[in-house]
């Protein structure tokens, strides 16, 4: 049986309309990518020029730390793999995305490591009376003038 | 534990996708190692609890497998009085 070390990636045609946001598109082999971002999607009912700028520190979900990957650490769980390619090639002809956006990545070829983190909190921000009152609290009758 | 991968013969002949979004990855090769962390954090106030619009069952939902769920009853509108 043949044994390729590295299998080449042949791609016909590819269409793509859109990479946005620390998006990623690569063609070639690549070593280590390590994307990462953050973002504040607000939505406000007043203009953003009469509001105040908004902060990622405000925001506990931009600082909470990733989940931790446990790796195996005994025989039993311990995975020794091996890899034959009888093929030294992978062939498509023909790919179509519409779009890529926050953290996505095309690859073609091969790589070693990758690592991505995407953080997006979302902000519904209206002028007029809260649409629910707070837990344990009184509800304003509006927002403040210039606070968030 | 030992692990075998033999990677015989891969053609494609044509690949559409609508979107690669939030540490998605799309990946014509070979590769080692991913880490991908994806946190998203939304306001009750876009989840859109109802009225909803009534859906009927989709196109040969009695042969879907391993989908139990799928009937009349999950799909009707769910009116909530304000």
């Amino acid at each position: 049986m043949n044994d390729y070390p590295v299998r080449v990636s042949h791609l016909g045609k590819i269409n793509i309309i859109s990479a946005s946001s620390a998006s990623i598109v690569q063609f070639g082999d690549r070593g280590e990518v390590n994307a990462k971002v953050q973002a504040l999607a607000v939505q406000r009912q007043q203009r953003h020029s009469r509001r105040r700028e908004m902060f990622f520190e405000s925001y506990s979900v931009f600082s909470r730390p990733l989940p931790a990957i446990i790796e195996p650490t005994n025989e039993f769980t311990d995975v020794n793999m091996s890899v034959t390619n009888v093929q030294p090639r992978i062939c498509v002809d023909s790919v179509g995305i519409i779009a890529v956006s926050s953290c996505g990545m095309i690859f073609v070829g091969n790589g070693l490591t990758s690592t991505s983190e995407t953080r997006v909190k979302h902000i519904r921000q209206f002028s007029a009376a809260l649409p629910l009152p707070p837990i344990g609290g009184q509800c304003p009758t509006s927002l403040p003038p210039s606070g968030l | 534990m030992n692990l075998k991968v033999i990677n015989h013969s891969l053609y494609v002949g044509s690949i559409e996708m609508t979107a690669v979004a939030s540490s998605s990855v799309f990946q014509i090769g070979d590769t080692e190692q991913y880490s991908l962390y994806s946190m998203f954090d939304t306001p009750p106030e876009s989840v859109v609890v109802g009225p909803i619009a009534p859906l009927g069952p989709p196109e040969d939902a009695d042969e879907a497998e391993g989908e139990s769920s799928v009937s009349l009853a999950s799909n009707e509108a769910i009116t909530v009085n304000r």
